[in-house]
């Protein structure tokens, strides 16, 4: 019921304020794009177009680091996403899929909790956990600190596709001969799969750009780019971080884009038509 | 009675279902027959929906036995039973193509690919979608959905089709031209149908039989012209078609009926029912069985004053304030040439049909 006075648009500023803040949003990133292209060794001064940042990011003196750093990630990244999407995927059938239960409120607190604590409470404590079971850090503490804190967001969008598909379509599948195993792989997963696919996405996403915890629970020499960035930063930012972040970008941009289509492309699979 | 020599299908034996503190059905007993088109008819909430999937085996029962000709089925799951489903909402499987859909079952079951191809290309001629094989489900109108679950659940033969208000979705003209397409698959295929519905129209044009429940409880069971004309209870009579409802007392009993007064000292003869125990009740009259006379036809049985006419088209509702003071509702049919020559206010006598007057306990 948005009379024209009411509507937002017509504030007065409003249109100064939704430029500045897109502004302090965007501009920076906008900036280290484009002097990643810059030919100068300044970070502040423009001296031409040029890929010799990136060049040097593949094939410089530092690219054996960042190279190693990037299969880190990757790795990592995939590892847990899967991890995660297939345990967050049988938390969501636990919770959506088993009616009523004792503790089934507490129990989506404490999966979607992680996502409340501030990150570095968890990686204290985390470091504290790994260290009391004698568990050497190194590649395997950030993978399994990776699964962990990617469930509740692979959970969120597998949760939410899942409560949008009514329990009609497996009744209707065990009445046709269905075994529970086949009414879950042959028509339940099927109508999750969009919802699934964003979660591992999400989760993938999450886990490449992990800084805090993971610099929390690494062993020494081993590093995943977000650390090994970091790491070089301090001694002085070089436009070679910044092509390595500009590509960083392109790759989560790529991602989400992905997730949005796929589960908007599953949303209007699922919709009756008239 | 055709249906009643044939084997028993269905045999539900004092079944009862509790959620909770809530009493959902309450020791049901009903035996539905082969090849019948056997109707649960009743409000929301009488438990209708909860005795189909019980039978379907989506929900358990509390008490009692479920036997499918001659086996318990109590315990089995809804995958194992020889029974299908065709439900309310749409529940076509919305990634799959129609073909697919219905083959569904046929596939779970392992049947082979050629019977599979031959017998799904069959149902879908049944329900004149042969040419929408391709198509994804979601790409079809409402009552084509419905059609395709039709063909979906009768495709793997089963003993016994469960129809869960499987038109109410649908729009009126609609659900009218499928009531004749269900009634003649039913008939054409020979299997036994058991049908949920609130609508009394719907069960009373479609079903062999009908079991009229309420409160989790069935109250009547018979074929339709039995249960309209010969209601074993007010719940019934009330439920079913319209009727009046006078208050009155049993003076007098005979062999096969009684005398009953109606406030102040108007008799009528009237039917009693084998359960009737009490003297106060009301006396039951559908408005059909109701001729308009002259006040002092001596046919007449009550007199009163016209109140209100509804042209119903091809009937008129005449409504008569009777002398104790009750309104009653007389149907009279608008036949070609022959026109009602009374106006509101007139006094008029009322002629019950011999037998149609039936006296419940309230």
């Amino acid at each position: 019921m948005a009379v024209a006075s009411e509507n937002v648009k017509r504030y007065p500023g409003f249109f100064f304020v939704a430029v500045f803040c897109l502004l302090v949003l965007y501009l920076p990133l906008l900036i280290v794009m484009a002097y990643s292209f810059n030919d100068s060794a300044s970070i502040t001064r423009w001296g031409g177009f040029s890929l010799r940042w990136y060049e040097e990011v593949f094939t410089g003196v530092e690219s054996a680091k960042y190279k190693t750093a990037a299969w880190n990630s990757i790795t990592i990244a995939v590892m847990a996403s899967i991890t995660a999407t297939v345990i967050a995927t049988s938390a969501a059938l636990g919770m959506i899929r088993s009616g009523s239960w004792r503790g089934k409120a507490t129990s989506f607190a404490l999966i979607n909790l992680p996502l409340m604590v501030p990150e570095i409470v968890t990686a204290v404590a985390t470091l504290i956990f790994f260290s009391a079971i004698g568990f050497k850090a190194g590649y395997l503490t950030i993978l399994v600190a990776h699964c962990v804190f990617c469930i509740p967001f692979a959970y969120l969008p597998i949760a939410a596709r899942l409560q949008g598909v009514e329990t009609i379509y497996e009744q209707a599948a065990m009445d046709l001969y269905a075994t529970r195993t086949q009414a879950f792989l042959k028509v339940l997963l099927p109508l999750l799969l969009p919802g699934i696919f964003s979660g591992f996405l999400l989760a993938f996403i999450i886990s490449l750009d992990d800084f805090i915890i993971t610099n929390f629970v690494k062993g020494a020499g081993v590093e995943t780019l977000p650390t090994a960035i970091f790491g070089a930063v301090k001694q002085g930012i070089k436009p070679n971080i910044m092509a390595i972040s500009t590509l960083m970008l392109m790759v989560s941009i790529l991602f989400v884009s992905v997730s949005y289509f796929v589960s908007r492309l599953g949303e209007s699979s699922a919709k009756v038509a008239d | 009675m055709h249906s009643v020599s044939n084997p028993i299908a269905i045999d539900l034996a004092n079944i009862s279902k509790q959620y909770g503190d809530v009493t959902a059905l309450n020791d049901v007993s009903a035996s539905i027959y082969d090849s019948e088109f056997f109707t649960l008819l009743g409000p929301s909430g009488c438990g209708k929906t909860t005795l189909l999937r019980i039978i379907a085996g989506f929900e358990t029962v509390s008490a009692g036995n479920i036997q499918l000709y001659g086996q318990e089925i109590r315990d089995l799951p809804a995958n194992k039973r020889p029974v299908n489903t065709v439900f309310q909402q749409y529940s076509l499987f919305p990634h799959m193509t129609v073909a697919e859909n219905v083959s569904f079952g046929l596939q779970m079951q392992g049947r082979d690919r050629a019977f599979i191809k031959d017998r799904t290309a069959q149902m879908l001629e049944l329900v004149q979608l042969g040419s929408y094989a391709d198509r994804k489900s979601t790409q079809l109108s409402g009552g084509q959905q419905q059609r395709v679950a039709l063909a979906r659940a009768l495709a793997p033969e089963p003993k016994v089709l469960l129809l869960d208000e499987p038109l109410s979705a649908l729009d009126l003209k609609l659900r009218q031209s499928m009531r004749m397409e269900l009634k003649q698959i039913q008939k054409h295929t020979g299997i036994t149908f058991v049908f949920v519905t609130h609508d009394q129209e719907e069960a009373l044009t479609m079903s062999d039989r009908i079991a009229v429940m309420s409160n989790g409880q069935i109250q009547q069971t018979g074929d339709a012209h039995s249960i309209y004309t010969d209601p074993c209870n007010l719940f019934v009579a009330d439920f079913i078609g319209e009727i009046n409802k006078l208050d009155a007392t049993i003076i007098e009993r005979f062999d096969n009926g009684g005398l009953c007064q109606l406030g102040d000292g108007v008799t009528v003869e009237c039917s009693l029912s084998e359960s009737t125990q009490q003297s106060e009740g009301q006396l039951c009259i559908r408005p059909e069985c109701l001729t308009i006379t002259s006040v002092d036809d001596k046919r007449s049985s009550l007199q009163g004053e016209i109140d209100q006419f509804v042209f119903l088209g091809t009937d008129t509702q005449v409504s008569v304030k009777i002398s104790t003071g009750a309104s009653v509702l007389v149907r009279v049919q608008n036949t070609s040439g022959s026109q009602l020559d009374a106006k509101t206010g007139d006094q008029v006598g009322l002629i019950i049909d011999p037998g149609s007057a039936r006296f419940l306990d309230s």
